[in-house]
């Protein structure tokens, strides 16, 4: 009886009284989704090793996270998608010989020291899966650039990207690659990077959603395409041309999926415009002046490092403003 | 060309599912409770006591000033007694519990009763005008309750040029303005005119969003023979209803931050509130009915209806077979804006555009999730605010900052909201915010 | 061989100039304090709870200190602690009474039954937002712990729908007290433990219709008083407790148990 008449009391609430049925959930795994067609080239390519990469990361992080919900006095779900997102992105972040116990120590470092220790889902200010990916590539230098050949099954002889060819042997041993391979994915490499069109077609489908918005992505590749491109115009014998530099060494993988992560990238117009060029020119200067064949995963979180500060000094036009100003 | 506002805006599943059905008249119910405050400003003073005796149309409660409202009985009765009873959207408020001698009459007749009048707009002196607003207790019919008559007397350095009727009904469910102006064209645009001559001739226009084409297809053809009346199809877009983003369609002017559309020369009145006006001048008659939509998913037959201020929501159930085991969520008002009420026993105000009946299946009040800084927020936000942001500053107590960013333009639409993944009850912080900074004002 | 020298140097040669800078600084910049502050400071209960009306325990400290003042003791340490500052300042204090809060509502889900549920933010300030009250008595605490959440002293906690008080671990700092959107915290002498717990000014019968245990004000403790220490103003008892001897005679008369002796007995 009692709580029959405690059941009828209505429910009061601020307005509005309604939402939209998108979740934080549904963001995730729709997401996780996206990246369907780069997940099946890389197996295409690198074969069920690909897979077991894939299958081991996202294990190993959505466990962790479970793990660490049982220790710690805020509320983390563990399956609201985001722990499996960052165990994919990582995956796409290493090469398909990777050992188990490299899987899981990224796995660690991802969700404690890039998530967690932060305070969870929303706080971080790195991109987990990056964080993960340069403490393994400072830490184990030589597992983490030792990529199968494409199409060469499990125990084939490694060999490196065309970006590490570059950086070691000089453009003209980059004659043998074309565009084309280079645009699907056949080439070396970790997981996510290979194949720009692949890539492409989940990120597409992001920005139709509104999960992710054109504008970072687009100065990210343009502006590695520009400074690149001038690289290449003053001396084509020494440097590599500017498609080559967007369609390897995961230019795409990071403009679409690492600089748009929602958590670590700007929230204004302005702010997400200057992320995205920062993104290209640390990429562009590393590739060319660092010891690192790679710059992409560097770049991000330097800037990962300014989104603060890029949005409280570049904020979104108010209303009304226009009299005042 | 249909016009819009650019900055942020969403568009929820509109649920007009009560526009097709005629205005109905009720018969009088057996109590009201007339409220004594219905509107913004200063609290009005009650002049019945226990026991008075009043006529239809007499005054029950008196403005107190200047920026404050008349209260009026829609009925002759007997006052029962004064008791203090929660409003629609939670206030405990005082009310006039009122016995009328005509209950069971239906309303429509007692309508028709009022006097006719014939007015000569040349005549009237812009005083006479408002003073005939001020006493009849018109008050803004879309939400807020301001009163009108203040609205309508701009201070002498604000010069307004142009009037904007306000028909845009953005709100989901609502169908109340929109059946006025089908079934109310005429005396809308009499009611127009008398503004028209209070501000000099100015040029009008009517805001419609294009989800009525039929209202807007009326006004037009009520309006062929005054060029200087202009009906405007509008974009859908939520809160298209809101002045500063009306303004901001119809005629691209910006309100400055913090100000008012008089700061850009305009004035903005609902189309329940014009029709009011016309029938202060038209019919002697005080604001003391309103039409109101009643619909929600629990309500079989939704539908709009004229109902005198004071009707309890109870009568509203019965007339509409409402069941109260069922209800779990009862919304005065739209959905985005309108504010949650408990008590079956509240009654309508000047103000209750619609009531909305939903069961358990409607969401409100689920737990909050991180912030996944999606940006959702910021983009739907029709005032450009960083709504994340300063409901962050808001919860470290943080105002400084909030002010800084604004915070006091948020005009609370509900869009930012609406849109958050991870269920924030971001306009809940911001009003919240609003409400400290007012505090330690 | 000499090479592995030089870094050192440069190293070395940084660490000279700055250190020097540093020192430079140091003495540049310096300021005087009066070491009394600090003094003060560390006899301070130390839980920067604001009661005072200054940031925090130092703040306080260096006004004292600066205006040669106890004028306005800290709230919340005991008379020792202040006849101590006393003596580092030379300064007379007064063994000031002690106060402690207390709420003035005993509108428990049992006395004051819901009449909605609540689903917004909790905070009080938020819930008088949407309506402005969640039980049957409008007057009564809503028990959403925004005074909880400003206690420096864990003296509060919620328990069945309203808030309650710790007397032993409440200090009378007072910062709980402009939390509460219904006005419900009132500072009373730690000693006299006699309240009302109602603050309903209706009507009896609304009053006893909202809640079981609301003041009707039907005067009866007001005519049992000897001591001329309780007044019923607008259908409310309300003590004096410059009068109130604490007899305990007006609890017996109240019939509707709005008038308690706090549990907690304490030495004055």
């Amino acid at each position: 009886m009692e709580d029959k008449l405690e059941a009828r009391l209505l429910l009061m609430d601020s307005s509005p009284s309604g939402r939209v049925v998108e979740s934080t959930r549904r963001i995730m795994y729709t997401v996780s989704l996206t990246l369907l067609p780069a997940m099946a080239i890389s197996v295409w390519v690198f074969g069920w090793e690909a897979v077991r990469v894939l299958v081991l990361a996202a294990v190993f992080c959505i466990g962790l996270e479970a793990l660490i919900a049982r220790f710690v006095s805020y509320k983390i779900d563990f399956l609201d998608g985001s722990a499996l997102l960052t165990g994919i992105l990582l995956a796409m972040n290493l090469p398909a010989n990777a050992p188990w116990w490299m899987i899981l120590v990224g796995s660690l470092v991802a969700i404690i020291i890039g998530k967690q220790v932060f305070g969870g889902l929303g706080q971080n200010i790195f991109n987990p899966a990056l964080v993960a990916r340069v403490f393994l590539l400072i830490s184990f230098p030589v597992e983490m650039t030792a990529w199968p050949k494409p199409f060469a099954g499990v125990d084939a002889a490694t060999g490196a990207t065309p970006l590490g060819i570059l950086k070691t042997e000089g453009v003209g041993a980059l004659a043998k690659t074309n565009l084309a391979d280079l645009a699907i994915g056949s080439m070396g490499g970790s997981l996510g990077e290979i194949s720009a069109i692949a890539l492409l077609l989940g990120a597409a489908y992001m920005i139709y959603k509104r999960y992710i918005t054109w504008e970072g992505p687009v100065l990210f590749i343009g502006t590695v395409f520009v400074f690149s491109g001038i690289f290449w115009l003053i001396d084509p014998t020494k440097y590599a041309d500017p498609m080559f530099h967007i369609l390897t060494g995961g230019v795409f993988l990071g403009a679409f999926y690492m600089a748009t992560d929602m958590v670590t990238s700007p929230l204004t117009f302005k702010g997400r415009l200057l992320f995205g060029f920062g993104c290209g020119l640390f990429t562009i200067i590393i590739r060319m002046f660092g010891s690192y064949p790679e710059g992409v995963s560097f770049a991000i979180l330097l800037m990962n490092a300014m989104v603060p500060l890029l949005d409280k000094y570049f904020p979104d036009k108010k209303f009304g403003m226009v009299q005042n100003g | 060309m249909p016009k819009t506002f650019e900055m942020g805006g969403i568009h929820p599943p509109e649920d007009k599912i009560s526009s097709d059905e005629q205005i109905i008249f009720g018969e009088v119910p057996e109590k009201l409770l007339v409220p004594v405050d219905q509107h913004i400003g200063k609290p009005c003073e009650i002049i019945v006591e226990k026991g008075s005796v009043v006529e239809r149309g007499q005054l029950v409660a008196k403005s107190t000033g200047f920026v404050s409202s008349n209260v009026h009985s829609p009925v002759a009765g007997k006052v029962d007694k004064i008791v203090k009873m929660p409003q629609l959207g939670g206030q405990i408020k005082q009310c006039a519990l009122i016995s009328p001698e005509t209950s069971g009459e239906n309303y429509a007749d007692i309508l028709k009763k009022d006097s006719n009048n014939n007015i000569n707009l040349e005549k009237l002196s812009v005083e006479n005008i408002r003073k005939t607003i001020a006493d009849a207790g018109i008050v803004g019919m879309g939400g807020a309750g301001f009163p009108t008559h203040v609205k309508l007397s701009p201070p002498p350095e604000k010069t307004i040029d142009t009037l904007i009727i306000n028909g845009a009904e953005c709100e989901p469910y609502i169908t109340s303005d929109h059946r006025v102006m089908l079934e109310h064209a005429e005396e809308m645009i009499k009611g127009i005119l008398i503004l028209q001559h209070l501000f000099d001739g100015v040029p009008i226009y009517i805001g419609i969003e294009r989800n009525k084409p039929d209202a807007i297809e009326t006004l037009e053809k009520a309006a062929k023979d005054y060029d200087k009346i202009t009906v405007v199809p509008l974009i859908v877009k939520y809160p298209q209803g809101g002045e500063k983003q009306l303004i901001k369609a119809i005629l691209n002017r910006e309100v400055p931050s913090k100000g008012l559309p008089m700061d850009v020369g305009v004035v903005v009145q609902n189309v329940a509130t014009v029709l009011s006006i016309h029938d202060a001048f038209y019919h002697n008659r005080p604001l003391m009915e309103r039409v109101v939509t009643i619909s929600g998913n629990l309500v079989k037959k939704p539908g709009n209806i004229m109902l005198p201020i004071g009707t309890p929501i109870s009568y509203v159930m019965d007339k509409f077979e409402i069941d109260p085991e069922k209800v779990r969520v009862m919304i005065s008002g739209g959905p985005m804006m309108g504010r949650t009420s408990y008590s079956f026993e509240s009654p309508i105000t000047k103000t209750t555009s619609a009531l909305l009946f939903f069961d358990e299946s409607r969401i409100i009040g689920r737990d909050e999730n991180p912030c996944i800084r999606c940006g959702s927020c910021l983009r739907a936000c029709p005032m450009g605010l960083a709504v994340a942001q300063l409901t962050e500053m808001i919860k470290a107590n943080n105002i400084a900052s909030a002010v800084q960013d604004s915070i006091m333009d948020c005009i609370e639409c509900g869009s930012c909201s609406y849109v958050c993944p991870a269920d924030r009850r971001l306009v809940h912080w911001m009003r919240l915010g609003k409400n400290i900074i007012r505090r330690e004002n | 061989m000499f090479e592995i020298l030089i870094p050192g140097f440069i190293l070395g040669g940084f660490a000279l100039i700055s250190s020097t800078g540093l020192y430079i600084a140091s003495k540049k910049f310096y300021v005087y304090e009066d070491p009394r502050i600090a003094e003060v400071t560390e006899l301070l209960p130390g839980a920067n709870c604001g009661g005072c009306g200054f940031a925090g325990c130092a703040a306080y400290a260096e006004n004292v200190v600066n205006e040669n003042s106890l004028d306005n003791p800290c709230p919340v340490a005991d008379d020792e602690t202040m006849s101590q500052i006393g003596a580092l300042l030379g300064l007379a204090t007064e063994a000031g009474e002690k106060k402690v809060a207390s709420l003035m509502c005993k509108g428990t889900s049992q006395n004051c039954k819901s009449v909605m549920e609540y689903k917004g933010i909790e905070d009080c300030w938020a819930a008088v937002l949407v309506a402005d009250t969640s039980k049957a008595c409008s007057f009564s605490c809503l028990g959403l712990g925004s005074c909880v959440r400003a206690c420096s002293f864990d003296a509060m906690y919620i328990e069945d729908g309203i808030v309650v008080i710790d007397d032993e671990k409440c200090t009378g700092c007072g910062m709980c007290i402009s939390t509460c959107p219904k006005d419900l915290l009132h500072m009373r002498p730690k000693a006299k433990t006699t309240t009302v717990t109602c603050l309903n000014t209706d009507r009896g019968a609304d009053a006893r219709r909202a809640c079981s245990v609301a003041c009707i004000g039907c005067m009866k403790c007001e005519k049992v008083c000897e001591d001329d220490a309780i007044h019923v103003n607008n259908f409310l008892a309300k003590i004096d407790y410059e009068k109130c001897t604490q007899c305990g005679k007006c609890v017996e008369a109240c019939p509707t148990n709005s008038i308690e002796i706090r549990e907690v007995t304490v030495d004055a």
